[in-house]
């Protein structure tokens, strides 16, 4: 028996808006903890870790061990009509071949039941190290959203330098090319409004604008963003969910490939 | 000597930006007469930098009508000219015109030929009736230039390119064809010579399609262009065939979607047709004719394939690398012994007499009769008037500016090309250079760093020699990770791990050694740092360091083995055991299902290395009901 409740249910919702181009079919696995995710993009380059820790939820209640394939466009379609209000419920009994979202209006007039079939997904849980970064920038995700859209309309790929005298990110393609510098500014009177860099060296790294939009979709999230770069590791990028959780986006940098062989 | 080359560019700004200005894609091409084929230009936004180039006359179409998302198909006709005014040179044209029908607006007073007028409407087999609205829709896709070089006519022609079941195209494409075949009836009835060249998306016969099936000669605009060639009957030389009438394998499109070019899986619809007298002075028509006497070659000009001939990167599903230029190869024609041409200017209809590249010079008397009207009116109308002022006096220096801009653009590439090379690529060469040494316990060898630098692309080595030089690649997570599992004991994974921080530790030692070498070449970086971690390592006993760096290899290696199983993880083909890429169902009840094919560029089917049509769906499925 599976039940869990969550009142804040946009957060729900706009967990589902920021995955499902990037991941398709995947595996909810729910235990003691929380309700966790871990997927790879269809191509296997991007890998996407969601969790929802139970302490969030206002009613957490998970028997056992549970995994549910789901089909994330199917899913998303039917978060759809709960409202941004509502309180969903997710419920499933041990072994049933579905699943049920239950959402409640803020004043209990409503009570929408939507029960969605659950899918066969072959997935294999990858053990993700901690590991410490060489830069980690904290940056209003709007503002990370806006730079990957402008970029991309340049150019397929960024370079993001950490320095410091700030983070770089440029690209260039064929009408031009294109550098944003975001200096460090922690004095503003918001802290959703600072961009902080902690830098151990300097870093510089190649990654796909592909993908990096896809990620900022996870922006409504969480007023930040934090991107933590190392030369040797792919990138996180990350989004708090309130105080519940997070989802991240990690992704391999490209690596320019040598010219040195063709001799 | 006369050149003409033809070349579907598809899209001029992204090729002019390839070879920096559209002086030097011209001059790449070193013809007299170039013509250009989907230069996706808008009038709206035409600016001299695409147009304008010294040294060169433009006539251009472009699409007025409202089909296509943005710019879409266009024309452009560059004559290479010492003198635009007071020339003999036949490059020169003596008239020009938009369109084929004689219905442009810049054509009202029909220049190229005085009385060629279509009566409206008119009657065509298999057309049925024409309206004059119809005809104009055909003509205003910006599919044709026609300029008058004297001894000959030359059409710049851009075919349609259609799907076989969409009737309205189809009809379209039709009509464009008769109507042009009209066009060029009446041109050769008054004994002009007229030269075809362009796009025609028509492969006239079987030899000129790499997949060409049975009845593919048998399809109605193949049989059409057949029909106008010499052989059957027609009027013109297809000069490239008649020169080279057994060649095979001579494409000039390849289908992009599909890495066409890798296994030269084409089509040749690319033409210079050519029709009309000689120009000897001997009234016997057998064995004399422009073609005969004056054609000296016609080739494909196969340099200008995407991705340079010879190392073509491999394509990967179309994701890793994207070919910079254009889909089409140009095809060029040289003539001899053209007579010059009394001395004629440039005509009226050239792009550098357009508005929107040379603005509009009022005449004083507009100018204060408009005074007039402004006092009458009041403010607005002065306003207007001025912008025109500032837009005439900007145009003048117009040719200055975009020479101006292309420089700070070159500058800027090269700068950023500076930029772009950033140290991590090569340290993270040396760092895996290093486990290699590590794990293997060898020494250093050049090999270890080649057999290293094949896995990184991600494919088997095997297969991989020409993949080399792709720029930049998206790496496969496999790279990350390599031989992950096999390292025979502890003690190795220390020394691994150890022999790992020497080159990080250096480098940061090093700063400004590593600056020095950034902009040189790879091979000698590679031997400094080498060096500089040998010496360094002593030094580098800095315990806390060496730890945190421990750790961070820690973090490294499990991630190398996540990515690899990532990889892993991707279905297989069954032709060449490569992983596959995903696509999803785009249309019909299956739509957004998630499926795998092999990755390989599309070839012809006897070559076991081009694509195997490997298929599989996503294992994917509904749970079945559990009793």
């Amino acid at each position: 028996m599976l039940e869990l409740r969550l009142v804040q249910g946009s957060l729900l919702k706009k967990v589902l808006e920021a995955i499902k181009d990037l991941v398709t079919d995947a595996n909810f696995d729910c235990s003691g903890t929380g309700f966790s995710l871990q997927a790879m993009d269809s191509s296997h380059v991007a890998l996407v870790a969601l969790l929802l820790r139970s302490e969030g939820f206002e009613h957490y209640r998970c028997d056992r061990n549970l995994s549910m394939g789901m089909n994330l466009g199917n899913m998303a379609k039917m978060l759809r009509c709960a409202g941004n209000d509502d309180i969903i419920t997710i419920k499933a009994d041990d072994g049933s071949d579905t699943v049920t979202f239950m959402f409640e209006s803020p004043n209990q007039d409503k009570i929408a039941d939507f029960e969605m079939k659950l899918m066969d997904i072959d997935s294999e849980h990858l053990g993700i190290p901690d590991s410490e970064y060489q830069a980690i920038v904290r940056m209003p995700s709007s503002e990370f959203s806006r730079i990957c859209k402008d970029l991309s309309s340049i150019g397929d790929t960024v370079i993001i330098s950490v320095t410091k005298e700030g983070v770089k990110f440029s690209t260039a393609g064929d009408i031009g090319t294109a550098n944003i510098v975001c200096r460090q500014n922690k004095t503003v009177d918001k802290p959703e409004e600072s961009t902080i860099i902690e830098m151990q060296e300097p870093v510089s790294l190649t990654f796909a604008l592909r993908y990096m939009n896809s990620f900022t979709k996870a922006s409504p999230l969480s007023d930040q963003v934090t991107i933590s770069l190392s030369s040797e590791l792919p990138v996180v990028v990350e989004y708090k969910i309130g105080e519940m959780g997070y989802i991240r986006f990690y992704l391999a940098p490209k690596i320019e490939e040598d010219e040195e062989m063709k001799a | 000597m006369v050149k003409i080359v033809t070349y579907n560019v598809n899209g001029l700004r992204p090729r002019v930006a390839q070879h920096g200005s559209l002086r030097r894609l011209l001059d790449s091409l070193d013809a007299d007469i170039i013509c250009f084929q989907e230069t996706k230009l808008s009038r709206q936004d035409l600016s001299g930098d695409v147009i304008m180039a010294e040294g060169y006359e433009a006539f251009i179409s472009c699409n007025r009508s409202s089909r296509g998302r943005g710019p879409y198909s266009g024309v452009a006709t560059f004559c290479r000219v010492t003198s635009a005014f007071a020339s003999q040179e036949v490059a020169l044209p003596v008239a020009a015109e938009e369109g084929f029908a004689g219905l442009q607006g810049s054509a009202k007073d029909n220049e190229v030929i005085g009385d060629f007028v279509l009566d409206m409407p008119m009657d065509e087999e298999d057309l049925g009736e024409i309206t004059r609205e119809e005809l104009l829709r055909v003509d205003n896709e910006g599919r044709c230039i026609i300029t008058d070089h004297g001894h000959f006519v030359l059409f710049n022609i851009y075919g349609p390119s259609i799907g076989e079941d969409d009737e309205e195209r189809v009809r379209f494409k039709l009509l464009f064809y008769k109507i042009l075949q009209k066009r060029w009836e009446f041109l050769l009835a008054l004994g002009k010579r007229v030269f075809v060249v362009g796009d025609l998306n028509i492969a006239p016969s079987s030899i000129d399609r790499c997949d060409a099936s049975p009845g593919f000669e048998k399809q109605m605009f193949r049989e059409w262009l057949r029909s106008m060639l010499r052989e059957h009957g027609g009027p013109f030389f297809d000069a490239f065939r008649s020169k080279h009438p057994e060649r095979t394998g001579a494409y000039t499109c390849f289908n992009q979607k599909v890495g066409a070019e890798e296994y030269n899986y084409g089509s040749r619809i690319d033409h210079i047709l050519i029709s009309g007298a000689c120009f000897h002075d001997c009234n016997s028509v057998e064995d004399h004719s422009i073609f005969h006497c004056h054609v000296e070659d016609c080739e494909i000009m196969n340099h200008f394939r995407r991705g340079d001939s010879g190392n073509i990167s491999k394509w990967k599903g179309g994701r890793s690398s994207k070919l910079e230029g254009s889909d089409h190869i140009p095809v060029y024609m040289l003539l001899n012994g053209i007579p010059e041409l009394p001395a004629h200017n440039t005509p009226p209809s050239a792009a550098r007499y357009l508005p929107e590249i040379r603005g509009r010079q009022q005449s004083i008397v507009s100018f204060l009769s408009k005074r007039k009207l402004c006092e009458a009116e009041d403010g607005p109308g002065l306003n207007i008037s001025r912008d025109r002022e500032n837009q005439s006096c900007c145009s003048d220096d117009l040719e200055r500016r975009s020479i101006s801009k292309e420089e700070l653009a070159t500058g800027i590439t090269e700068f950023s090309k500076g930029v772009n090379q950033p140290s991590p690529t090569s340290k993270r060469r040396n760092l895996d250079h290093w486990i290699n040494e590590g794990s293997s316990g060898s020494s250093v060898t050049l090999l270890a760093a080649q057999g290293m630098k094949t896995s990184f692309s991600g494919v088997k080595s095997v297969s991989n020699k020409k993949n080399k030089h792709n720029l930049s690649s998206q790496p496969t997570i496999k790279s990350f990770f390599r031989r992950p599992e096999t390292k025979p004991g502890d003690a190795n994974i220390n020394s691994l791990a150890s022999s790992v921080d020497t080159v990080p530790s250096s480098v940061d030692t090093l700063p400004k050694m590593d600056e020095l070498c950034s902009p040189q070449d790879d091979s000698l970086q590679e031997n400094i740092q080498c060096t500089a971690a040998a010496d360094g390592d002593p030094d580098n006993s800095n315990i806390s360091s060496s730890l945190s760096t421990y750790k961070c290899n820690i973090a490294t290696l499990e991630w190398q083995r996540i990515q690899q199983r990532m990889k892993m993880t991707l279905p297989l083909c069954k032709g060449h055991r490569e992983p596959c890429i995903p696509r999803s169902v785009k249309k019909g009840s299956n739509i957004g299902r998630l499926f795998y094919v092999c990755a390989r560029a599309q070839g012809p089917s006897s070559n076991p290395e081009a694509n195997c049509n490997h298929f599989q769906w996503a294992s994917v499925k509904s749970k079945g009901k559990r009793q």
